[in-house]
């Protein structure tokens, strides 16, 4: 493997990740993208789903929410209103957590309300990512 | 005259208000520390953002949240506490926005509000000011989900020219002792000059147009989140000095009360013994 680099992950909550890996799968709005050493500084928006680290040919992966990300040469900040590891997701507690969000999707009016609906939509694709995580790893 | 009794009485009853007071400061003190660290955890991401940000808006041309409004409406959020007994926290911050309403009218600018905490909703309510949205009893609870909820409603009002700019105040956070009444402008933005620094070159995915447009609303968001940390923070500090005080207050009540009891005893027991010597020297003759 090519030489490690520092990756961070911050949330309003605190850094939830700060670390020397060697490389980075992130959730783009223009499609996921792998970012590994070397890499061209680039800003994006990342998305809600799945981020992903790889440290000695195994991937870490975390459920992220909307934010975005800035990539320099040496390092990559993910900024992002949320983030949890496979270990702070409780599996039935998110299925629950989807069904009501879901219910309450149900209930904003999203042509009158999109900036309330556009988060609320965000918030169920950062369950379903987290989900996804829970099933099967 | 008190009599003994109402005196005893007294001191059981300020005894008890002690003890509440002291467990009110030990809760205050516990939650200020839990408030300190999630600003502590907080101060990255608010950092990061703001950085580029600047380094973005620094050479920015024109979005209209940089711009102000050719309105004679301004809009303040006014960031209290939901409860009381924190000293003049509540207060002084209902004297600055009153003093700032009144600052505006001068420029003929009329201010509405946007309450977050119970207090400042109670106090404003009754007045001639027009709250256009009240945030109650979310202090327990603050998220930056509630911070974007805040900032959607604002933003679309500023973006639809109804003001021409948006107002915050709030108690930021110096020390557990030291509370600091904070007005800052909110929209339209203003790329402050020490802040941008020589921009990177960047791969913008998409246009930088684009990633400007999403990133001013969530700086804004940041802002308004890193002001509600601060005054959760400063609330509980505010409050804990406030209970210490009471606290202490209450222990020289007690003090002063006992003496008061003392001394009474004493004469009345003095009295007695007067009466028995007067009743026997009678006797004797």
């Amino acid at each position: 493997m090519a030489d490690k680099f520092k990756v961070e992950l911050v949330t309003p909550r605190g850094i939830v990740l700060d670390k020397m890996v060697d490389g980075v799968i992130a959730p783009g709005v223009m499609g996921e993208f792998g970012v590994l050493i070397g890499h061209t500084p680039m800003l994006t928006f990342i998305k809600p789903g799945i981020f992903s680290y790889l440290e000695s040919d195994r991937f870490v992966k975390y459920a992220v929410g909307a934010g975005f990300c800035e990539v320099l040469k040496d390092s990559v900040t993910v900024l992002v209103e949320e983030a949890h590891s496979v270990e702070s997701i409780d599996k039935n507690e998110v299925s629950d957590e989807l069904v009501m969000l879901e219910r309450q999707l149900l209930e904003i009016n999203a042509l009158e309300n999109s900036a309330e609906y556009e988060r609320m939509l965000n918030r169920v694709k950062v369950v379903k990512a987290k989900i996804s995580l829970a099933g099967g790893n | 005259m008190a009599s003994l009794r109402d005196i005893r009485k007294r001191i059981a009853s300020v005894k008890n208000t002690q003890k509440i007071t002291k467990a009110m400061k030990m809760v205050a003190a516990a939650k200020l520390r839990r408030a300190e660290e999630a600003i502590k955890a907080g101060r990255p991401f608010s950092e990061k953002m703001r950085e580029v940000m600047m380094s973005l808006a620094a050479r920015t041309q024109a979005h209209p949240m940089l711009e102000s409004r050719p309105s004679q409406k301004a809009l303040l959020i006014l960031v209290t506490a939901d409860r009381g007994l924190c000293g003049a926290f509540n207060t002084s911050l209902q004297r600055r926005a009153e003093a700032f309403l009144k600052e505006m009218k001068a420029k003929n600018i009329q201010v509405d509000l946007l309450t977050v905490g119970r207090k400042g909703n109670d106090y404003f309510r009754r007045r001639q000011v027009t709250i256009v949205e009240k945030f109650n009893n979310v202090m327990n609870s603050i998220s930056y989900d509630l911070a974007g909820r805040i900032v959607s409603i604002v933003a679309e009002k500023f973006l639809a020219g109804e003001y021409q700019s948006v107002y915050v105040v709030y108690n930021s956070f110096r020390s557990a002792v030291t509370q600091v009444i904070t007005l800052r402008k909110l929209l339209p933005i203003t790329p402050d000059e020490e802040g941008s620094k020589p921009r990177r070159a960047y791969l913008y995915e998409p246009s930088e147009e684009e990633i400007l447009q999403e990133l001013l609303p969530r700086y804004v968001q940041v802002q308004v989140f890193t002001g509600l940390l601060d005054s959760v923070a400063s609330e509980h500090g505010a409050r804990m000095s406030a209970m210490e005080a009471a606290t202490t207050n209450a222990g020289e009540m007690i003090n002063k009360l006992t003496l008061k009891l003392n001394r009474k005893r004493q004469e009345s027991i003095t009295t007695e013994l007067m009466e028995i010597v007067g009743g026997a020297e009678a006797l004797k003759g």
